[in-house]
Parts: C-alpha cells; structure tokens; sequence
C-alpha cells in the first residue's frame, strides 16, 4: 500500500535540506538508485524492513548501501532516520515524491506515450515539442509499443491525454452509428 | 200498529177456524162424554180422541191380559162398534130434533167466553211480544239490507278504486318500463363507447409495441451493423497500414493538437 502522505513528509523534509544545501538533485538521483536497488532486491527489502534482523544490524545495512551509493552524512543520516523509524519500507515512495518535487523545481514533466508501431527519433522530437508547448514544461518522455491501438499515439502528461488513436477514432465512429437514428 | 193489525188478523183467522170447528165440537159431545170444561181446541180433540174409545182399548185389552180367545175379542169388539153405532144415531137424532136447547145456548156462550178470554189473552199477552218480534224482525231485515248495500257500495268503491289503481298500475309499468330502456340505452351507448375506447387503447398500446419492437430491432440492427464495420475497418487497418502511413496519422494528429493550441 502506498503511503503517499507519508512519503511526501519525509521526502518534502530531505528536499528542503537539499535544496538549502543546493544538493537536492544529488539526493533525488541517490535516492532514485537506492528505490530502483530495494524493489529489484528482495534480500536488501528484507535485510531492511524483516524485524527478525536487530535494529542496529539493520541500520549497519542501511549504513552500507549508503556507502556504496556514495551518499553524503545528511543523505545517511536521513536514510538511517528511516531504519530507526521503521519506514524503509516506503522508500520508494519517498523516492517517486522526490522525484516530483524536484521535477517541479526544475519545471521537468514526465510524459508517456503509447504507440501502434516503433517511434523514430524525429517523431519523439516531435511529440515531445508538441507536448512542452502544450504544457509549457520540459517534458521527459517514455515510449511504450500498443499494437491494439492500431495507429496514432495516446500521449499522456500529468493530467493531460491525447488520445489521437485510430482505436478511439473507430470507436468514436462505430458510437456515431449507434447512436444516429 | 202494524204488528198489532197482524196479530189481529191472526186471532181473526183463529176465531173464524173456531166457530166453522164448533159444530164438530157440538155432535163429538154426543157420545157420551160431555165434558165441560175446554180450555182450548186442541184439548177439546185429545179429550175426545182418548173418552170416545175407551171401550174398544179395553176390549183389546183383555185378550193380552187373559189370553182369551180370538173369537171372544171379537165379539166384544162387535159389541163396542154395537154401541158406538147407538151412541151416533142417538146423537145425531136429538141434535136434529132440539138444536138450540138452552143447554146447548148456555154451552155455546160459554165456548164463546172462553173463546173471546182465549183471544183476549192473546191479544193482551201476545201482541206486543209478536209485534215487537216482527218489528225487530223486519228492522233486522232493513238493517242487513242496509248492510248489503253499504257493502255493495263499498265493493263498488273498492272496485272503481282497484281499477283507478290498476289503470295507474299499467301507467307506472309503463312509464318505469320506459324508465328500464332509457338506462338500458344509456348503458349501451356507455358500454359502446367503452369498449371503443378500450379498443383505441389496445390499438394505440398495439401500435406504441410495434413501433418499439421496430425501434429496439432498428437499434439493434444498428449496432450490428456499427460492430461489423469496426471490425472490418479494423481488419482493413491492420492489413494496409503502412509504417508511413502510421508517421502521417501521427504528424497530421501532431498538427492538429498544435494548431489547437
């Protein structure tokens, strides 16, 4: 279960220490890499998170992969704030809200877009120019292949969605000749 | 004064009948047995009924006592018949030879006294009771007379009254018969134009059913067809799209999002 409010506390608190400390994108890409490391490695969420594990073991883990990640004392101490608080577990929320405060900050949108067929370069230059005009951010784009869709692309940034698919279009059609008398 | 006028034509004819039966009377006293005191003609007959045979009762008397002979009775008989034949001749020969003796005068007056105290004590004793009776009578007549009529006239009343009544009877029926097919008309008309008016519902409801039979077959209809040309522009999609037709769809839909905003 997301703990989103929760999550956003703690991730607004490091991103206000980062951003006073001008390391905020320092912090967001650690803590990207440590969410990306806890949810591709069951035995890091266990060793992080299973009560069996004394609280100090824990933390000696938690101590280590921030280490290794070449974290500074305020990202340690931070992430060893949540061992002691028994919150590792929302790691990667704190990282998703993170993340989105810091796009925020650097005005950066993160969009999807769902295609029939593979995109090319000039396409997803042009999709994406498309995009930060209409919502006047920096857009950051991620690309998924649809065969169902059958053609067109469905665009999606923030709560904005393009839908130009040739499967709504068909269906928009077949709704018109259901709907005339 | 009428039942007195009758009563005295009663004791009239009673007097009349007694002076014609007087010289029967007379030539009966003959016999022998002349007795004197008569109180009234019915009693003058049954004196002379039971003391002119006597003799002949008992001479048939005797042979039951007896038991004498038949041939004794008779003689005894013949004797008495003997007798009764003297007595008669012997009568009616001295009523011949001395018919107003002073005997007899005195006889005769004395019948007379008796006759006119007989009739005087009728008249006095019998005449207001007798005229009362016929009176009474006669009023008893008049009264059920009167009865009669006033029952005639009430018949007749009543009468008149039943028929004035069955006349008015006949009137009433006719005029509530009159009444009956009024409403039965009324009814008629009111059951015709209910069963018009349920029959336009049922034709309306008839109509309402087939046009939304129509409708929801239409519609289905519809959506059938919509389903198979989505389909079929489906499959037509799939099949003849080409990569650069894909690029085309979606630069035109680019420009067309950009050229909105």
């Amino acid at each position: 279960m997301k703990q989103t409010i929760l999550a956003r506390r703690y991730a607004k608190a490091l991103f206000s220490l980062g951003k006073d400390e001008g390391k905020f994108e320092e912090y967001n890409d650690t803590l990207s890499a440590l969410a990306e490391l806890y949810q591709q490695a069951p035995e890091v969420r266990d060793g992080l998170t299973n009560p069996i594990y004394p609280l100090e073991a824990r933390r000696k883990v938690m101590t280590a992969i921030a280490d290794s990640a070449k974290a500074d004392a305020m990202l340690t101490r931070f992430l060893g704030l949540l061992i002691d608080k028994k919150r590792a577990d929302i790691l990667p929320d704190i990282a998703f809200e993170m993340q989105a405060m810091v796009d925020k900050e650097k005005n950066i949108s993160h969009g999807s877009v769902i295609s029939a067929v593979e995109l090319d370069d000039a396409l997803k230059e042009k999709i994406q120019a498309t995009l930060e005009k209409i919502t006047g951010k920096k857009v950051l784009l991620e690309t998924t292949v649809d065969p169902s869709i059958l053609g067109g692309i469905i665009a999606k940034v923030g709560d904005i969605v393009l839908d130009g698919s040739i499967r709504t279009q068909l269906s928009g059609l077949k709704d018109t000749i259901k709907g005339s008398e | 004064m009428k039942s007195i006028t009758k009563a005295r034509l009663f004791v009239s004819v009673i007097l009349g009948f007694s002076l014609v039966a007087a010289p029967f009377c007379l030539a009966e006293s003959g016999h022998g047995a002349a007795k004197k005191e008569v109180s009234t003609h019915i009693t003058v007959q049954e004196v002379k009924t039971v003391e002119t045979h006597p003799a002949a009762v008992e001479q048939h008397a005797v042979p039951a006592e007896t038991g004498g002979t038949h041939g004794e009775a008779v003689g005894a008989h013949g004797q008495a018949a003997a007798g009764h034949g003297e007595g008669a001749a012997g009568g009616h020969g001295s009523s011949h030879g001395n018919s107003l003796s002073p005997a007899k005068l005195k006889d005769l007056f004395w019948r007379a006294v008796n006759f006119a105290a007989l009739v005087f004590i009728l008249v006095y004793f019998g005449a207001k009771p007798i005229g009362n009776a016929l009176s009474g009578r006669r009023q008893k007549i008049r009264d059920e007379l009167e009865d009669l009529q006033a029952q005639r006239d009430e018949a007749e009343k009543s009468f008149k009254e039943f028929e004035a009544s069955l006349a008015g009877m006949e009137k009433e029926m006719e005029t509530v018969v009159a009444r009956a097919v009024k409403q039965a008309e009324a009814e008629k008309v009111k059951i015709l134009e209910e069963a018009e008016r349920a029959a336009a519902d049922i034709k309306k409801q008839a109509e309402s059913a087939i046009q939304s039979e129509l409708a929801a077959a239409k519609k289905e209809l519809q959506n059938e067809v919509a389903e198979k040309a989505a389909v079929m522009a489906e499959e037509l999609i799939v099949q003849n799209l080409t990569p650069e037709d894909h690029s085309n769809i979606i630069e035109n839909y680019l420009d067309r999002v950009g050229a909105a905003q």
